[in-house]
């Protein structure tokens, strides 16, 4: 009990000491309101004396939603006595990079504020209450122009936070020869090169430890499972900088922090800059092909060696040059026709394009656009996939699947395709219309051949379509020559004036020659087109078509309307056509008013219906032999007897 | 925007002398401490134009500790904060000036002028007690390029149906005539004639559309709140629209009268006190019966004439699509 009373004692007499000791120091030496001014005369020259300006990655943040930032843009911040220069990397219907000059201060209001206090456009953009009137609440686009500047960071930037709107962000100097629109064009267009990356694998030290997926408004949220098993998911705002992009402010993912990564385009990843974090995002993205320079230099003697599909979007910028396939391209991406006359050489020596997918709404619709003066393709294949037109209302299109159209002498050989081939156009009576399976409409300056090629696409749905060739205008002559089609070609019309063929659809003017060629599948024509024929359609114009050496090997023929007078089996305009050695199998479906079975009343070899022929006669050698000896099966045909004939480079 | 530090330097160094003769320097240990940046050519101006002038602070930088700040606010270009402030100058401060001479101006003339770039709710301006007016909207209402006096004064919907459209000008009249009132009284009989159509905050509510006040002689809805804003309604919109705006607003209120009269005659009324009660009580009677009451405070109490502060005006405002608004003198 004494010992505890003595240590009461003791304890008093301690407390009685302190009472004597001389009053506290103060903790800061100055007044607030002096350390104030102090701190706004020291930022006020550390943003003045940067030589070459800041930026700021500048956060908006989510008026409607969850009030967190989003969509970060490089904005750069040049500080020049009371003025202040500004410019944003892109904004929403402002994409130019358009400085702006206003004012600027650091006013003392919740500790130094640095506040843009006149209109600026590049800032004020984000700040202007929106809508018809400036209600209570009502954000804008929740940006802020008055900055409480929080302090220094490591690499002698700034933390501020928006004043009205609390989001944390950082002025990061810029370095000595750095130039801030440089750095806000570059990173413009890392935004753009990196925008299709959007799902990553994240791996550490080439482990997968997470997942990742990056937002159109500029969010990445980081997916992982932490030591007990439970997913985390952390989502950060980021902005894109010349090399990459830079998160709003640091994230832990399986205890490792990271702030910014680098991109790489080839590899499709960003690399954590952080020191230490060996963290990699790899893109499971699928991009779409840039147009890419192939190797060689695009001459007879060095063509282009096309390997892939950016090879082949390159062909729009040297429409002169000489191609060379080197290997089978499949199409990852929507395929753009090519835009302007192509007049070089394309040699697909056999390979093929695979997968093709073209909606387009351009007048000339296939691989390629046009082919113009002195256009030269051999051994391309179309294999598979789709040329559709989307093109509405009475103007031109013209599709096919080599080319849309053809306006000079040039050679299309040894090409094949397989890709349906649509329109939703169909335009009566128009010569701005033709479908065709190799190539839409001939119009050209110069002598077109098309020969050795092969359609197995259906066509359709048009007023003037043909198997290889939709219509042929123009007083300069075309030759096909050794083609077939094999497939089903609709057509559609109004008008009298428009024809559906086998082979050929219209032909007005001069000098088509079809020679040594077939066709097979179906030819079915709606509404009241009455230019009807197996090979050639036909069209009352000029000297018309010269059909010779060929034959009609369809399982069907047929028409909507009831008129027959330019419906036969080879040929359907009566007159102006020279018919020479021609065939036709006997038991196809030959139908008018759909159903009902026309009987060939100019079924002879120079007429319009053509020679019969039974079909299992014309799957044998011996009956071209006999019946067309024109047909070269030495160097351009092969048939195995039971299977019509097809071409040898197949 | 040039700037002159250096002048501004020497500027503040003769205040300064001036200033440490009468010994009231501020404390080294201050609390208050000034930390504006450099002054440009317009705070130059303001200094000479409106500061040493009308001991008037024109702030044209946005400052939100003094802003109410449950409103997204954004500042007036520096260009519009050029423009407006010549705009104000000319057209309100220098009329009054014309009427009752400067000293009058600088005596009751609001101490703090407020610029906004951005809208504020509905609000053109708003005022507080006669020391501080603010204005909204300039970014838009200020265009350089094209400017009209519509723009600056607003314009009278005279169907009456239409929205009652404010603008800065207006405002400004509207705010300085309260504090004529605050200053000296009006007469209680003012009061008294639009007694019973004074509906306090629901005014907006009350009257839907301008037509709805017109008619029960109000000058617009807003006036409908009370004795104190039919005033400076009254002033604002006859001074910044004119006799013409006055004389349609009183042909449009009496329109419902008319319709009854017209109605009582077809129907055979010809009770004369009847007829006789329902013309006396026309809207027109009671808003030009305030209007003459007014006319005579303005006159007795100011000194002041009413048709000729209008003209006056009206000549300046009309002056302004000539004036060079983009460069200082």
């Amino acid at each position: 009990m004494k010992k505890i009373l003595y240590l009461v004692s003791l304890l008093i007499a301690a407390v009685g000491m302190t009472g004597c000791v001389q009053s506290q120091e103060d903790v800061f030496d100055e007044a607030s309101s002096i350390r104030l001014s102090d701190a706004i005369m020291k930022y006020r020259d550390l943003l003045t004396e940067a030589p070459n300006g800041w930026i700021i990655d500048y956060y908006d943040y989510d008026v409607t939603n969850s009030k967190a930032p989003t969509v970060g843009y490089a904005m750069y911040w040049k500080f020049n006595g009371p003025e202040v220069t500004m410019a944003c990397e892109a904004k929403t219907g402002v994409n130019a990079i358009t400085p702006a000059t206003s004012e600027w201060d650091i006013i003392p209001a919740q500790g130094p504020v640095l506040s843009f206090n006149l209109y600026n456009p590049v800032i004020d953009f984000f700040c202007d209450p929106t809508g018809a009137s400036g209600t209570a609440g009502n954000e804008g686009k929740g940006g802020d122009f008055e900055f409480v500047i929080m302090g220094e960071t490591e690499d002698g930037g700034l933390l501020l936070k928006g004043r009205r709107h609390d989001v944390k962000m950082i002025l990061h100097p810029l370095a000595a020869g750095e130039n801030g629109i440089d750095y806000l064009t570059q990173s413009a267009a890392m935004a753009l090169t990196a925008a299709g990356a959007s799902n990553f694998i994240v791996k550490h030290a080439g482990d997968s430890i997470a997942s990742a997926q990056a937002a159109a408004t500029r969010i990445l949220t980081f997916n992982y499972k932490d030591a007990e098993d439970i997913l985390v998911s952390v989502t950060k705002a980021y902005a894109y900088t010349p090399t990459g992009i830079r998160l709003q402010e640091p994230v832990e993912v399986k205890g490792i922090t990271l702030s910014a990564f680098t991109w790489d385009d080839d590899e499709k990843t960003y690399t954590a800059t952080d020191p230490r974090a060996n963290v990699v995002l790899v893109s499971k993205d699928k991009f779409p092909a840039k147009p890419t320079l192939p190797p060689g230099a695009g001459t007879d003697s060095s063509p282009y060696l096309v390997s892939k599909e950016g090879h082949l979007l390159y062909i729009g910028s040297d429409l002169s040059g000489v191609y060379r396939m080197t290997a089978d391209i499949n199409l990852e991406g929507a395929w753009i026709p090519v835009a302007g006359a192509f007049t070089g050489k394309f040699y697909g020596d056999n390979h093929q394009i695979k997968n093709i997918s073209v909606n387009s709404d351009a007048a000339y619709v296939g691989f390629f656009g046009e082919l113009g003066d002195g256009a030269y393709i051999k051994g391309v294949n179309i294999v598979g996939g789709s040329i559709n037109s989307i093109r509405t209302g009475d103007v031109a299109v013209r599709i096919g699947a080599i080319a849309g159209t053809v306006s000079g002498a040039a050679t299309i050989t040894e090409c094949s395709n397989s890709a349906t081939i649509t329109t939703i156009s169909t335009q009566a009576n128009n010569s701005g219309y033709a479908a065709g399976g190799i190539i839409g409409f001939v119009n050209g300056s110069g002598a077109v051949t098309i020969s050795s090629c092969v359609n197995r696409g259906n066509v359709g749905n048009g007023s003037r379509v043909g198997g290889i060739l939709g219509a042929k205008e123009g007083s300069v002559a075309a030759t096909i020559s050794n083609c077939y089609s094999n497939a089903t070609i609709t057509g559609t019309s109004t008008s009298t004036n428009d024809a559906i063929g086998g082979i050929i659809g219209s032909v007005a003017n001069v000098a088509l020659i079809v020679e040594n060629s077939y066709s097979a599948g179906n030819v079915i024509a709606s509404g009241s087109t009455r230019a009807i024929g197996g090979i050639a359609g036909g069209r009352n114009m000029g000297t018309a078509v010269t059909v010779r050496n060929s034959v009609v090997l369809l399982d069907k023929l047929q028409m909507a309307s009831t008129g027959s007078t330019y419906f036969f089996r080879v040929q359907g305009y009566t007159t102006k056509a020279t018919l020479t050695n021609n065939y036709a199998n006997s038991g196809m479906q030959y139908l008018y008013n759909n159903t009902t079975a026309k009987t060939p009343t100019k079924n002879t070899a120079n007429d319009q219906d053509g020679a019969d022929v039974a079909l299992a006669d014309a799957k044998t050698a011996a009956w071209y032999g006999t019946n067309l000896p024109t047909w070269d099966f030495t160097n351009t045909w092969k048939i195995t007897n039971g299977s019509l004939p097809t071409l040898k480079w197949e | 925007m040039k700037t002159r530090k250096i002048y501004w330097m020497l500027f503040l160094f003769v205040g300064l002398v001036f200033t440490s003769c009468s010994g009231d320097s501020l404390d080294s240990q201050s609390v208050i401490t000034e930390t504006s940046s450099s002054p440009n050519e317009l705070d130059f101006w303001l200094v000479k134009n409106y500061v040493q002038t009308y001991n008037v602070d024109f702030k044209y930088r946005i400052d939100n500790r003094e802003n109410n700040y449950s409103y997204s606010l954004t500042p007036v270009t520096y260009e519009r904060g050029v423009a407006f402030a010549k705009i104000l100058m000319h057209t309100w401060l220098k009329t009054y000036d014309e009427v009752k001479g400067q000293e009058f101006t600088q005596t009751y003339i609001p101490k703090n002028i407020v610029c906004i770039g951005s809208k504020q709710g509905n609000t053109v301006g708003e005022a507080e007690g006669g020391v501080k007016i603010t204005f909204f909207n300039l970014n838009e209402r200020i265009n350089l390029d094209n400017l009209t006096v519509e723009s600056l004064t607003g314009k009278t919907d005279t169907t009456g149906n239409g929205n009652e459209e404010s603008a800065s000008l207006k405002t400004a009249f509207h705010e300085f005539s309260h504090i004529l009132h605050q200053n000296k009284a009006l007469p209680e009989d003012f009061s008294l004639v639009s007694d019973k159509d004074y509906v306090g905050g629901d005014w907006d509510t009350f009257y839907k559309n301008p037509i709805d006040a017109w008619s029960k002689g109000i000058i617009s809805k807003y006036a409908g709140s009370s004795p104190n804003e039919d005033f400076a309604e009254m002033i604002a919109l006859y001074v910044t629209r004119g006799p013409a705006m006055w004389s349609a607003v009183l042909k449009k209120a009496d329109q419902q009268t008319d319709k009854l009269l017209d109605a009582l005659r077809l129907a055979g009324v010809t009770d004369a006190t009847v007829l006789a009660k329902i013309e006396a009580d026309r809207p027109s009677i009671k808003l030009t019966t305030k209007m003459s009451k007014i006319r005579s405070y303005l006159k007795n109490s100011w000194n002041i004439e009413l048709d000729e502060m209008q003209a006056i005006f009206y000549r300046r405002v009309n002056e302004l699509p000539e004036m060079d608004l983009t460069n200082l003198d």
